[in-house]
């Protein structure tokens, strides 16, 4: 299945493309870069979750929406990482930049309160692309409270570059 | 006197009474104690009353007891013998005792001094009479008196004991709080300045210490301090702390720390005297400790204070005093040395701060402001404090923190400024230059060197920037000597290791190859057929060791190529299979001009050369033509132009001869013509001097490779690190990280967490799922 078949998928659900919902599918169909989807795991998947018409998938959405996307889900990790893999050109290690920061908007918005600051911070003082450990890490990042924030500890260096450049620093 | 004449034989059977003898035996004991001279004769008789008395009664028995007599006791005593010693014992006793309490009489009004004489001159009488009555009594202590110890029977003694038991409870414990106090207000007398009659004192000692006796086992020989301690050390030690304290509070009121510090010094001689003189030598330990306790452990706060403003003020023997006294208190220097460490450090940095901007362009001044402040601490440290470890590392631990973190370093915001101006100073010092100093003080002034080095973090940056110009040094023939040279070379060896020093090693090896090699040269060329017009000489150097980068593009003038050919001929032939790289930005030369009025030589760089030569076609050429002729790229060509221009060989056309020389005036299209009225003073003339901008790059590039260096180092050491651990927390790997190198240079944090983020990427590491702050190693 192609893009366009998203595409028309997509319709059917009632749903945007840009849900992030389509992202939590993409992770649940094990989805590649290109919406490359193999029949076997559209299969597979689908019946993991016990839908075997459009209906029904409809039915699963919101009950998917909460589990993969709701505040506290524990899930929402493993799509957010994912997201990095799926969202990145080929050949290539790191993230782009525009690219991760479309992503960041759509995956982080409520979560992630200097949300807006880091992607003013990114696109000015950083300008290249991001490595997977930065974005992993981000989300940590996004859960810890910035007065514990110990600058040697285990965080990535851009991490600490944001963190100053919060404190009025570089 | 008329006592009955004693019959002394033995083999008489008589029985002898005790009432009989003790009559004339009391006489007798009576005049031992009356101290009046008795012949020989009669104590004889009183020995022998004893002697018989003994001996009497068991002949009433069985009769085989006078025989030696010592140690019969198997058999069953005849109570009547032991009741006899009992009878004498008894007497004895109460004698003794009527005539202490005669004593006591006398002597219990009696206070201080009086009391004082009194009880000594009684005493050594009552001592003496007690040896005389012990002899006397001597077969009675031989036998009864062993026997019935042996029996374990309690209460007797040998009869001298018997009198100190006596004198101790009848005399002694009556007089003995008098006595004692007598002698503590002596001893406190004698402190206050009056001199005091010693010998009473130590009477007085000896008495208690002679009536210390053990009453398990009065057989027991050796000391017993029992009674010493009891009544007399004890309150005396409490009367000391009590005196003492009182004196230093009020002295410490009304005069300076300084001067208390001399009195208490000289306190603690006069109670040491005091022990040896008349105090038991046990005393000493637990005296010192008292007035240590009061005269210093209670006012270390004050000298604490103190030693503050000594430091400042230089009082360099008060401070040794003050280290004396403190030292004796256990822990009591750990404030002193902190003191210390914070003052050396600040003094350290004011000492800096005050050179100002001069100090990053003057590395002697720089460098001799340092060891003066560590000179000076120096010296304190083994004059006033003895060489105390503790206080030698306050000194170190201070030095380090004002060398790799002053104002110099912060002006320059980069702490590889104090290693690269200690290189600088090498390298002035080893520099051949019209003031050289003489070898002695130039190996001393290197061992100078090497004490700041010690405390230099960022050893890596001395030794990039050494090699840098130890490289300069040796390509241009300027080392001053070259034994002053390789014995820099092995300081450093034995400061840091081989592989410190391995490269700078190479680089002298190199210069002896490539004389060798000149020669071989020069022996080649004589052989052929074709001589050189060109005297011309070269350095081959092994591109690992020395710090040399690339030239740029540049064609040599033909007269050289030739030069240039024919030598990389000759070296292919001795070596074949090694590529020759010519650095001709780092080679010069020397011209004779035959175009102005003198006949000038110039030292010139190749690409000064080059230039010039090409004027020997036109004598005017555009900037642009020039960089086509000679192939240098345009802007180091301007660069060479500057310094052309401002010796005044060249001039811009057009320009009057004293026109400035405008940094941006040159363009590609400037006309630059030789100019031909040039003079000069001297007819030796060296434009071979470095171009500013390229001195600045240089230095810069030279951090840069530095920061690189260190960027692989520490990789490299994570690397090893995680190998060998497979798993490791981020703390603890920036700890190992740390130690790893800090004998090289101290690793900044943010760097490691940079270099572990290029390891990530690498995926030499990774984090640990679910522990974002443990790694693990990636094989």
């Amino acid at each position: 299945m192609g893009v366009d078949g998203i595409a028309a998928f997509c319709k059917d659900l009632n749903v945007e493309p840009e849900d992030p919902v389509m992202l939590v599918v993409a992770y649940l169909l094990n989805a590649d870069q290109n919406l490359e989807i193999k029949k076997n795991n559209w299969i597979s998947a689908w019946a993991s979750l016990n839908c075997s018409k459009i209906a029904d998938i409809k039915k699963t959405l919101p009950t998917i929406r909460e589990e993969y996307l709701g505040p506290k889900s524990p899930n929402f990790k493993l799509v957010y990482q994912f997201t990095f893999q799926f969202a990145r050109a080929e050949n290539q290690k790191s993230l782009s930049l525009d690219t991760a920061v479309e992503y960041w908007r759509l995956l982080l918005s409520d979560r992630f309160k200097y949300l807006d600051k880091w992607i003013q911070f990114v696109t000015t003082q950083h300008r290249k692309a991001i490595s997977k450990d930065t974005w992993n890490l981000l989300l940590d990042f996004a859960e810890t409270d910035l007065d514990a924030y110990d600058t040697e500890g285990a965080w990535p260096v851009l991490i600490d570059e944001f963190v100053d450049y919060l404190r009025g620093g570089a | 006197m008329a006592g009955a004449r004693p019959q002394n034989s033995a083999t008489s059977k008589q029985n002898y009474d005790l009432d009989q003898i003790w009559g004339d035996l009391k006489l007798g004991i009576d005049e031992v104690f009356r101290r009046s001279p008795m012949s020989k004769m009669r104590y004889m008789e009183l020995y022998t009353y004893v002697y018989n008395y003994c001996t009497s009664v068991s002949q009433n028995s069985n009769g085989n007891q006078r025989t030696s007599g010592a140690k019969n006791k198997k058999s069953s005593q005849p109570s009547g013998a032991q009741f006899v010693g009992l009878e004498l014992y008894k007497k004895l006793k109460d004698f003794l005792k009527n005539h202490q309490s005669a004593l006591l009489e006398k002597g219990a009004n009696l206070m201080d001094e009086p009391v004082l004489k009194f009880y000594t001159k009684q005493w050594e009488e009552y001592q003496f009479s007690a040896k005389v009555l012990n002899g006397i009594c001597s077969y009675l202590n031989r036998h009864w008196v062993k026997r019935e110890c042996e029996e374990g029977t309690k209460g007797i003694y040998e009869i001298y004991q018997l009198a100190l038991v006596t004198w101790r409870d009848n005399l002694f414990k009556n007089l003995n709080k008098q006595v004692t106090s007598a002698v503590l207000k002596f001893i406190e007398r004698e402190r206050c300045g009056e001199p005091i009659n010693t010998r009473l004192v130590s009477s007085v000692k000896n008495c208690y210490v002679e009536l210390g006796l053990n009453e398990e086992d009065p057989t027991a020989k050796g000391q017993n301090l029992a009674v010493y301690k009891e009544s007399f050390e004890n309150q005396f030690l409490k009367d000391t702390e009590r005196f003492y304290s009182r004196e230093s509070e009020e002295f410490l009121r009304q005069n300076p720390v300084t001067e208390y510090m001399k009195k208490a010094e000289s306190r603690l001689k006069e109670e040491e005297r005091k022990v040896l003189e008349y105090l038991h030598e046990t005393t000493l330990a637990s005296l010192l400790k008292t007035c240590e306790k009061v005269l210093i452990e209670k006012h270390l706060e004050r000298f604490d204070e103190e030693f503050q403003s000594m430091l400042i003020l230089d009082k360099d023997e008060d401070l040794g005093r003050m280290y004396q006294l403190v030292s004796r208190i256990p822990d009591g220097l750990t404030k002193l040395r902190d003191l210390l460490e914070t003052h050396i450090s600040t003094v350290g940095l004011t000492a800096i701060e005050k050179l100002g901007d001069d100090a990053q362009n003057d590395p002697k001044l720089y460098v001799n402001t340092i060891l003066e402040v560590h000179r000076k601490f120096n010296s304190l440290v083994i004059r006033a404090f003895n060489r105390d470890g503790g206080f030698v590392a306050s000194l170190d631990k201070a030095c380090g923190k004002f060398i790799n973190n002053n104002n110099v370093t912060k002006l320059a915001q980069n702490s590889n400024k104090s290693p690269e101006l200690l290189a600088k100073y090498c390298d002035a010092l080893l520099k051949k230059s019209s003031k050289n100093p003489e070898d002695a003080e130039l190996e001393e002034t290197l061992n100078q060197i090497m004490t700041v080095f010690k405390y230099i973090e960022d050893k890596d940056v001395f030794q990039k920037f050494y090699s840098k110009m130890l490289a300069k040094r040796l390509v241009q023939s300027m080392s001053a000597s070259d034994d002053a040279e390789a014995s820099m070379i092995t300081k450093l060896k034995q400061a840091c290791g081989f592989e410190y020093t391995s490269k700078l090693q190479r680089m002298f090896q190199d210069v002896g190859l490539s004389k060798d090699l000149i020669e071989a040269f020069r022996k080649h060329l004589e052989k052929s057929e074709s001589a050189l017009n060109v005297d011309f000489s070269i350095q081959v150097l092994s591109s690992g060791s020395w710090p040399f980068q690339q030239g740029c593009t540049f064609s040599l003038p033909s007269v050289l190529e030739k030069c240039v050919a024919r030598f990389t001929t000759f070296y292919s032939t001795m070596h074949s299979g090694r590529k020759l790289n010519w650095l001709y930005h780092m080679s010069k030369g020397e011209l004779v001009t035959h175009c102005f009025k003198s006949t000038y030589n110039i030292t010139a760089s190749t690409f000064q050369m080059s230039i010039l030569l090409a004027y020997n076609e036109s004598v005017s050429w555009t900037v642009g033509k020039l960089a086509v002729f000679t192939e240098i790229k345009e802007e180091i060509l301007i660069q060479v132009l500057q310094i052309l221009l401002k010796s005044k060989l060249l001039k811009i056309a057009d320009a009057s001869d004293d026109a400035m020389v405008n940094d941006d005036a040159i363009k590609s299209d400037t006309v630059i013509e030789l100019f031909k009225m040039y003079k000069n003073k001297k007819l030796k003339v060296n434009i071979n001097i470095p171009m500013k901008g390229e001195q600045r790059q240089e230095n810069d590039c030279t951090h840069k490779h530095i920061e690189e260096d260190r960027k692989m180092l520490i990789q490299a050491a994570i690397v090893r690190i995680m190998k060998t651990r497979k798993q490791l927390p981020h703390q603890q790997l920036l700890a190992e990280v740390m130690a790893m190198e800090s004998s090289r240079f101290k690793p900044k944090v943010a760097v490691i967490k940079k270099c572990i983020d290029i390891l990530i990427e690498k995926e030499y590491l990774q984090r640990q799922d679910g522990q974002k702050d443990t790694y693990n190693y990636l094989a």
